[in-house]
């Protein structure tokens, strides 16, 4: 049996707020990663979403896809009964009719299309492929949130890393406007000398970015992401998430980062 | 050749505050940081076919000061609880791929509660807590694991009688997923019973399961294996009497027979579609 044991300490970030993060129900609900993509090795990446309306009318629901660069985007409405929910285990396509990878915002409206902030939707995701080689499947979670419109100017990721698996790092920009910078820095790193210099990422209005990290021989990287953008056109309606993925099993697990760390 | 990973990290992190989230008739929970904290599901337990599972577990403190922190641990009925304590140093955090184990002592499938403390051991209502965590087992036959993760929630989220799991059947073959309902019974005097129910719109309703919790205990149930993708698990507190608590949680748990993908989802608290 192989044991490995690491003990680190790191030097400190000063300031982080609203870390709190809802996670069921709201108006609005934001699912940072989505999509209907092939992947390598025959994987074919879908989203198991299950939305419910928990309120005691009927619900006008706009769903929207927001690609990543170079990507459809999409949206298409429904109307959900009042208490009734349904589920599709590849919702993208069969909702959107579209593919490729991306964010998805889900908006109680009004008939009128404008958003209804009486509407009480829950959603359920989560990200899954069927393993070629044995025919069950491999998959990740990620919480649906109501969407960011104040997060801090930067976020950490804590829980990221391990032996033997790839680390990804995805932002949404909910901005509809304008593209946002971000610099991603792996603070853990930073008594190097000479420091590693960051990451830059740059993803347009109302959509989203994934990367592959490369810490090097750090396995876990304590990722701090900030956006760059100048002040008159940064927008505090973004989100960050970390992705780790096991290079064996393809064993993943996913991470929100912790909005207001301020390096 | 098993391969077994023991971490543990000392961080640095920071907070200036703690913004609570929207909320939306209860329903909404807020997970990630807070002044106490109820991790659903942690373990070091040995399981199936060469399986050993683990907690992963991240504990940051915010504060700009040192933190104790009382670490409870709720086993599953007829286990015995333990408390530890920890001191986390300003805007530090500690990271365990063995929690369990290595941090409380301990062994078996349980839940924790992480709680804020002064010196005097009172609840320390500054305190800001952030936790991760997620439950991993190697995967025989392989060098690599499996794992799932289950979002640590503040423990003054459990304010429910009845909750609803909507997304617990296997999605693709529903015969090749087995689910787990686990409920946290975080009464600290009495007991509870729970009924979990598996409601049919057409056919015969499937018998429902009852399952009494010790008082701060889990106890998880198989709920066996073919649900329909659209089955909806109700979870719903049939103590009666003045003894009924409406302080707990129930969490879903599915898991691929075939390869040990597992996923899990936290009742939606109040529903009773």
């Amino acid at each position: 049996m192989k044991s490995a044991f690491c003990a680190a300490l790191f030097i400190c970030l000063p300031a982080v707020a609203g870390v709190v993060q809802p996670l069921q129900s709201a108006p609005q609900l934001l699912i940072p990663a989505a999509g209907s993509t092939a992947g390598v090795n025959g994987t074919f990446f879908r989203s198991d979403i299950a939305l419910a309306n928990l309120s005691d009318h009927a619900q006008h629901i706009r769903l929207q896809f927001l690609p990543q660069p170079g990507g459809a985007s999409a949206s298409a409405s429904i109307v959900l009964s009042a208490h009734d929910w349904f589920r599709s285990d590849d919702f993208v396509r069969t909702q959107l009719g579209v593919t490729g990878l991306g964010a998805f915002l889900i908006s109680g409206t009004t008939a009128s299309g404008d958003l209804d902030p009486t509407a009480q939707l829950y959603a359920n995701s989560r990200i899954w492929t069927i393993e070629p080689a044995t025919g069950g499947t491999t998959s990740q979670d990620l919480p649906a949130i109501p969407p960011p419109s104040n997060n801090n100017q930067a976020a950490t990721l804590f829980g990221v890393g391990a032996f033997g698996a790839r680390f990804n790092v995805g932002i949404v920009n909910l901005d509809p406007v304008n593209p946002q910078t971000f610099s991603l820095f792996d603070q853990s790193l930073a008594f190097l000398t000479p420091v590693p210099p960051p990451v830059f990422m740059t993803v347009p209005p109302m959509s989203m970015e994934q990367m592959t990290w490369s810490s090097g021989p750090n396995v876990f990287p304590r990722l701090v992401i900030r956006n760059e953008t100048d002040a008159p056109k940064r927008t505090t309606a973004w989100i960050a998430y970390g992705s780790t993925v096991d290079n064996t099993t393809g064993d993943a697990w996913s991470e929100l980062a912790v909005a207001g760390a301020v390096p | 050749m098993k391969l077994s990973r023991i971490i543990v990290s000392i961080f640095c992190a920071a907070a200036t505050a703690l913004a609570a989230g929207p909320k939306n008739d209860g329903i909404v929970l807020p997970v990630s940081a807070a002044t106490q904290l109820l991790i659903p599901a942690a373990a070091s337990t040995p399981g199936a076919n060469g399986t050993f599972f683990r907690s992963d577990i991240a504990i940051v403190n915010f504060a700009p000061r040192d933190q104790m922190v009382k670490l409870q641990w709720l086993p599953q009925s007829g286990g015995t609880g333990a408390l530890t304590t920890i001191t986390i140093p300003a805007r530090s955090g500690i990271r365990s791929a063995d929690f369990v184990a290595t941090i409380l002592g301990q062994s078996g499938l349980g839940s924790i509660v992480v709680t804020g403390i002064n010196p005097d051991s009172s609840r320390d209502l500054n305190s800001q807590l952030y936790v991760s965590m997620r439950i991993w087992t190697p995967q025989p036959g392989t060098t690599g694991t499996t794992s799932q993760s289950l979002p640590a929630i503040p423990s003054s989220a459990a304010t429910t009688q009845i909750a609803a799991l909507f997304a617990v059947g296997g999605a693709d073959n529903p015969s090749n997923y087995r689910v787990n309902v686990g409920i946290v019974n975080l009464d600290a005097t009495n007991a509870q019973t729970f009924q979990i129910s598996l409601p049919s719109a057409i056919g015969p309703q499937p018998p429902s399961i009852q399952v009494t919790i010790a008082p701060m205990s889990m106890q998880q149930v198989g709920v066996g294996n073919g649900l329909s993708p659209t089955q909806q698990v109700l979870i719903q507190n049939v103590t009666g009497g003045t003894t009924q608590s409406n302080s707990w949680i129930a969490y879903g748990s599915t898991i691929d027979d075939v390869t040990g993908d597992a996923w899990s989802e936290l009742a939606v608290a109040g529903t009773t579609q």
